[in-house]
């Protein structure tokens, strides 16, 4: 290539950004499943509407999550799951085979796919997801993604109906992350928890703290929502 | 959705919507690759919705979810350098084991300007990106980045030329 001046772009670099931006481009249903994703993520209700205008549910999210335990889980699999979320859920109580299972897969998926696109051997030693960078106002921990794969696999565990284990779960995000991007995500999972457990007078204790505590919160309406929902 | 402080902000789906596929080809670009751009992707807009209260919507969206792009990009950058085979400051490392046969298959996965712009460290190639394939303003993206305007005009100056040998070597 030619025509070139220091500090000048290339003669054609027009038609490299286009061939550029065609092969980048994201594939079919990436859109979508990205906003699906964020609708679960951030616990909106209706704040992420499908394409056409759709409602995207985090409880119908949720609920199309990943499928029941497949069987035991062994150790080497587990030594593959970063130590934060590691000791988060031992500091607690047993992972059940189910949750810890959701959790390995969403890695080894994630493994596989990288594996198809690149292909350098996988390492065992990955984190399990995308780490956000530190934002200058409102700051973004690098283990955003470690907190994510523990709060979508206790909202997968409560919409399937696995209580116990997504008490574990939530338990072990406050255990790992106090002050983690997501207090307010796990906070109103927690409230929704304990609606799905029975525990009346609990839920709304909690429910009153948040509201005074984050007045302005997405996750309010959610919260009430759930707190308004008839008692089990 | 929390409440806004400027109501003239579009609402959070439609930027979701009018920005998606910018934010993608960002990332792209950047160097996060397909594997794990879904994952970054979703972490800008995580980021975006905590900080959308206090966006000023006199300012266009675009840049200011680029600008967010951007950290989450350096973060996985660092934080993946060594699986991906980055140098110290960015730049990314031609694989050694990687015969004649492997070389150009990747060059067929891989576009042209791609491959350039994985010869220029983060920073210049985050302002590259931004002004000559993005059509961020110099201004635009000093705010964003939140570097001296003087620094956009160097690191365009020497990515540029960077690119500039870069493309002449693949051509």
């Amino acid at each position: 290539m030619s025509g070139f001046e220091e500090g000048a772009l290339p003669v054609g670099f027009d038609v490299l950004v286009r061939a550029d931006a065609l092969a980048l481009a994201p594939p079919d249903g990436a859109k979508e499943r990205i906003r699906q994703r964020l609708a679960a993520t951030l616990g909106l209700a209706a704040g992420l509407g499908a394409a056409g205008g759709v409602v995207a549910s985090a409880t119908a999210t949720a609920s199309a999550g990943p499928a029941p335990a497949e069987g035991l889980l062994g150790l080497g699999k587990v030594l593959l799951l970063k130590k934060a979320v590691l000791v988060a859920v031992a500091a607690t109580t047993t992972l059940t085979a189910g949750t810890a299972v959701y959790v390995v897969r969403a890695q080894q998926e994630r493994a596989a796919a990288r594996a198809l696109v690149t292909p350098s051997p996988p390492s065992p030693a990955k984190a399990l997801s995308v780490p956000v960078a530190e934002a200058p106002q409102a700051s973004a921990g690098p283990a955003l993604g470690e907190e994510r794969t523990l709060l979508d696999a206790a909202r997968s565990a409560i919409a399937e109906g696995r209580l116990k284990e997504a008490q574990t779960l939530v338990a072990g995000h406050a255990a790992a992350f106090p002050h983690g991007q997501l207090v307010e995500e796990r906070e109103a999972l927690r409230i929704r928890l304990l609606v799905k457990q029975g525990q009346r007078a609990e839920a709304s204790r909690l429910g009153a703290r948040f509201k005074k505590e984050h007045p302005n919160s997405i996750q309010q309406p959610g919260i009430d929502e759930a707190l308004r929902k008839p008692w089990p | 959705m929390a409440e806004k402080a400027d109501l003239s902000a579009p609402d959070f789906t439609t930027a979701y919507d009018t920005e998606f596929e910018g934010v993608w080809l960002y990332l792209r670009r950047l160097g996060v690759p397909a594997a794990d751009v879904e994952d970054a992707v979703h972490d800008v807009f995580v980021v975006a919705h905590r900080r959308y209260a206090s966006y000023d919507s006199t300012r266009p969206l675009g840049p200011w979810l680029l600008g967010i792009a951007f950290r989450v990009a350096a973060q996985w950058r660092r934080q993946r350098r060594h699986e991906v085979g980055l140098d110290e400051t960015g730049r990314e490392l031609p694989d050694a084991g990687q015969g004649p046969d492997d070389a150009v298959a990747a060059l067929q996965v891989q576009s042209q300007l791609q491959a350039a712009l994985g010869a220029l460290d983060l920073p210049q190639r985050a302002v590259v990106v931004m002004h000559d394939l993005h059509g961020l303003s110099a201004p635009e993206i000093a705010e964003e980045l939140s570097i001296p305007l003087n620094t956009v005009y160097s690191r365009l100056r020497l990515g540029r030329s960077k690119l500039a040998v870069a493309l002449r070597g693949k051509a």
